[in-house]
């Protein structure tokens, strides 16, 4: 489900370390750099929070219809957001390290926040699961099995509560949705050294130049609007 | 059993703002200091390769373990308060250093109306303006009287500012940095509220426009305009924290010695005199008792109050009888705004914390209130903090918030959006205060602080009134289409996506009287006087503009009567 960056965009994205980094000596150097770090689409990376590879799968489903590719550039899939999610959910994200979750737990009003007693890893496993059986009851086949327009319902209907699926009261499908949302926006934008945002991919796109050092240049230079390439934490240098 | 430790002069609890600039007081000025901080260490070594959204804004690597701690939140007393599970709100700090390390920078005075507030209001509109229910009151402490302070504050941190706003209370002196530079987005704003009649000036920023070296012969570098400020730590040492100027000073003196995971759980007292206080350590679990001669409370508005609460020093304010002062006039920030978005893209990946323009023509008393029904106001602002690409995504009303066309506007605007931000004034009310819960504990069993908390009848004329204001300076900056604020409903923790504010005030109110506050004009308690308490959680009511200049002239003061207090040892007042 995600392919190895070709040769020449590989090539493509060495250059454009090098041009964005004066720092670094040699382009035999970035590219060794890069190849270290940079293509978070690599195949030997494997999942390590979900058991299973469909469970997965639906992940990386659902995030491509959040943040879908187009004529703009990559989405989630080629970013590598389900392996962000995924990892992000073996740890303190996902068994919610630095949460308050003393009891008792109490579902209060809207504005008084995340009130269950459950992780975030234990919710995305109920939303996963959910997604494949709202899948079968309006359309019975598999999420992975549906069309994309399909899956946009199934999405909307987390979104706005309306699932055929019953979570038996104990969370609501908007909630699971809300956070899957925000991480898949997490995964496209954080920088590429979380696993997902391939390449700065989603950086380019948005034309955010990532960890540079200054911008003084740019504020005397009068403010002219100016696209910046990208620079990884990976390749920041002081 | 707790081990009891070597007595020290002062002992300040929690290393921040304003505890590190009474500790580098206090030890200049030859007294042993003692500080406790329940984090851990850092320095500007620890922020270099720190530009990581991820880490610092969405996983808070600077902010407080809510796993230790949290509040509890209601909207009103026949509501049960729930706790904080996730870091929504108030991004409280918790190492060395404390918010004053991930903070923006913003550093304004507030206005000489702020700290005459009842009787200026009485002055001019008479006794009734307000109804009784809000329970506003002089600060105790004229702006005059303030003003050295501010000076203080503003010499060792190395405030860049220009002196323009009409409506600003008198300096003595110059701000000791010349203003950062303006960006197209600040000269749209500038020129547009020049149009209008209004008067647009350069934020005082603690983001230095130049190299500095502060009061205390302490260097702070020149700002790069990298945009890593709220959340983060800087690494050109070029916004003023305690790592770089109070605490290395005070080091310097070999007064000060801080001891760190040091949780205070208690502050120990008798007939009236505190002893000491009792701290956990956060990695042993091992309690000790440090005693002192004077303690210094310099945590956040929340634990200001509950220790106090906690050590069963002065009286809980209590919402029927109104009677008590602790907990009293608890108060957030009241927040219209206007997003804008433009044709033509912006750099708006660049930035400072405090690269902001700004208008003050709509807060305080500065229009005419006569024909308001509420009073004071709110400042506006236009920020260049650097927009980050997880948090950005901005779209119109209407757009889908995700999937393709979610991505194809949020990716268009997020070079072509900006917004300009009120922090209205927010009054104390009879049915807004803090509390301990009588459910929620933390790490060590201790009770949490509950917030009772809703917005007000005055809260919602003020944000009403400021929104078309807001509009006009949008419209006049060329937006294509700009879009207000929606209607203010209940208060929450959760954010509705639109500018808020982190600023929190009250609990240990300052006042001149007794009946009316938990400490006197020098920040000491007036049942404990060698007990002083300091932070926004003295201020009587939250005005529209950041709190921290404001806390570190309260330092100042508390410091200059700590000193008088070894000298005198009686209360101050």
């Amino acid at each position: 489900m995600d392919k190895k960056l070709s040769r020449r965009s590989f090539f493509k994205a060495s250059t454009l370390f090098t041009l964005a980094s004066a720092c670094v000596p040699s382009l035999a150097f970035a590219q060794e750099h890069s190849d270290h770090m940079g293509v978070s689409t690599n195949a030997s990376r494997a999942r390590i929070f979900f058991n299973n590879q469909d469970q997965f799968n639906i992940i990386a489903e659902a995030c491509e219809r959040i943040y879908p590719k187009d004529e703009l550039g990559a989405g989630a899939k080629e970013l590598g957001v389900a392996f962000f999610i995924d990892n992000e959910l073996a740890g303190n994200y996902g068994s919610g390290a630095k949460d308050y979750r003393m009891p008792p737990f109490i579902q209060g009003a809207k504005n008084q926040g995340y009130q269950y007693p459950i992780t975030r890893a234990e919710l995305f496993k109920l939303g996963v699961n959910a997604l494949n059986e709202e899948a079968k009851m309006r359309y019975k086949k598999g999420f992975l099995e549906i069309s994309d327009t399909q899956k946009d319902e199934v999405l909307k209907a987390f979104e706005a509560d309306r699932t055929k699926f019953s979570f038996g009261g104990m969370v609501k499908a908007s909630d699971f949705f809300a956070e899957l949302r925000s991480m898949t926006l997490a995964g496209v934008y954080a920088d590429p050294i979380y696993g997902g945002n391939a390449n700065m991919q989603a950086w380019k796109m948005k034309k955010f130049p990532g960890a540079q050092m200054s911008y003084t240049a740019q504020v005397l230079n009068e403010d002219k609007f100016e696209i910046i390439d990208p620079v990884s934490l990976s390749d920041m240098s002081h | 059993m707790a081990k009891t430790l070597k007595k020290a002069d002062v002992v300040v609890v929690g290393l921040g703002w304003a505890s590190s600039i009474v500790a580098n007081e206090c030890a200049k000025a030859g007294l042993k200091v003692v500080a406790l901080e329940r984090g851990a260490n850092q320095d500007t070594s620890d922020f270099l390769g720190a530009h990581d959204e991820y880490k610092y804004v969405n996983n808070f690597a600077l902010k407080q373990d809510l796993s230790k701690e949290s509040v509890t939140f209601r909207n009103e007393s026949k509501q049960m308060a729930l706790p904080m599970r996730k870091n929504y709100s108030f991004d409280v700090g918790n190492n060395v250093g404390g918010a004053g390390v991930h903070w923006n920078g913003m550093s304004y005075r507030f206005l000489p109306y702020d700290f005459e507030l009842k009787s200026m209001t009485e002055q001019r509109y008479g006794k009734n303006k307000i109804s009784k229910d809000y329970s506003i009151q002089d600060w105790g402490l004229s702006y005059d009287e303030m003003e050295k302070y501010y000076d203080k504050a503003e010499k060792m941190m190395g405030i860049s500012g220009e002196d323009k706003s009409p409506f600003s209370g008198k300096r003595k002196n110059p701000f000791p940095n010349p203003p950062l530079e303006k960006t197209t987005m600040l000269h749209k704003f500038e020129k547009a509220a020049k149009k209008l009649g209004y008067n647009p000036c350069m934020v005082p920023a603690a983001n230095c426009s130049q190299p500095y070296e502060n009061s205390d012969k302490q260097s702070l570098g020149a700002c790069q305009y990298c945009a890593f400020c709220e959340h983060f730590g800087c690494e050109y040492a070029a916004k003023a924290s305690p790592l770089i100027t109070t605490i290395p000073s005070a080091l310097a003196t070999k007064n000060l010695s801080i001891i760190t995971h040091a949780n205070v759980i208690e502050i120990l007292h008798k007939n009236g005199r505190a002893s000491g206080v009792k701290f956990i350590n956060t990695l042993t679990l091992e309690e000790f008792i440090q005693p002192a001669e004077v303690i210094m409370l310099g945590s956040y508005v929340f634990n200001n109050a509950r220790l106090l609460m906690h050590s069963k020093i002065g009286e809980i304010y209590d919402e029927k009888s109104l009677k008590g002062t602790l907990g009293k006039n608890y108060s957030f920030q009241i927040t219209p705004s206007v997003n804008g978005f433009f044709d033509e893209p912006f750099n708006v990946y660049l930035g400072a914390g405090a690269l902001c323009n700004w208008i003050d023509d709509f807060n305080g008393d500065n229009f005419d209130h006569s024909k308001l029904d509420f009073i004071h106001g709110a400042s506006f602002r236009i920020s260049q903090n650097g927009a980050r690409p997880i948090a950005s995504n901005p779209i119109e009303p209407g757009t889908p918030t995700w999937g393709a066309a979610f991505k194809k506007a949020s990716v268009r605007n997020y070079t072509r959006f900006t917004y300009i931000g009120a922090q209205g004034a927010s009054l104390p009310h009879n049915s807004n205060y803090l509390s301990l819960d009588p459910t929620y504990k933390d790490a060590y069993g201790l009770p949490l602080i509950r917030i009772t908390y809703d917005y007000t009848k005055q809260d919602r004329k003020l944000y009403d009134f400021m929104l078309p204001k807001l509009a006009g300076i949008m419209k006049e900056m060329g937006a294509r289409k700009f879009y207000t604020s929606p209607k203010l409903t209940n208060y929450g923790l959760v954010s509705n996506g639109w500018y808020g504010s982190t600023h929190i005030a009250g609990g240990t109110i300052m006042g001149a009287k007794k009946e009316e506050s938990v400490v006197n004009t020098y920040l000491q308690h007036w049942d404990m006087p060698n007990l002083f308490v300091v932070g926004a959680s003295n201020f009587p009511h939250n005005p529209g503009y950041n709190p921290t200049l404001t806390i570190n002239a309260l330092a100042y003061r508390a410091s200059e009567g700590i000193i008088k207090f070894f000298k005198e040892k009686r209360l101050l007042a």
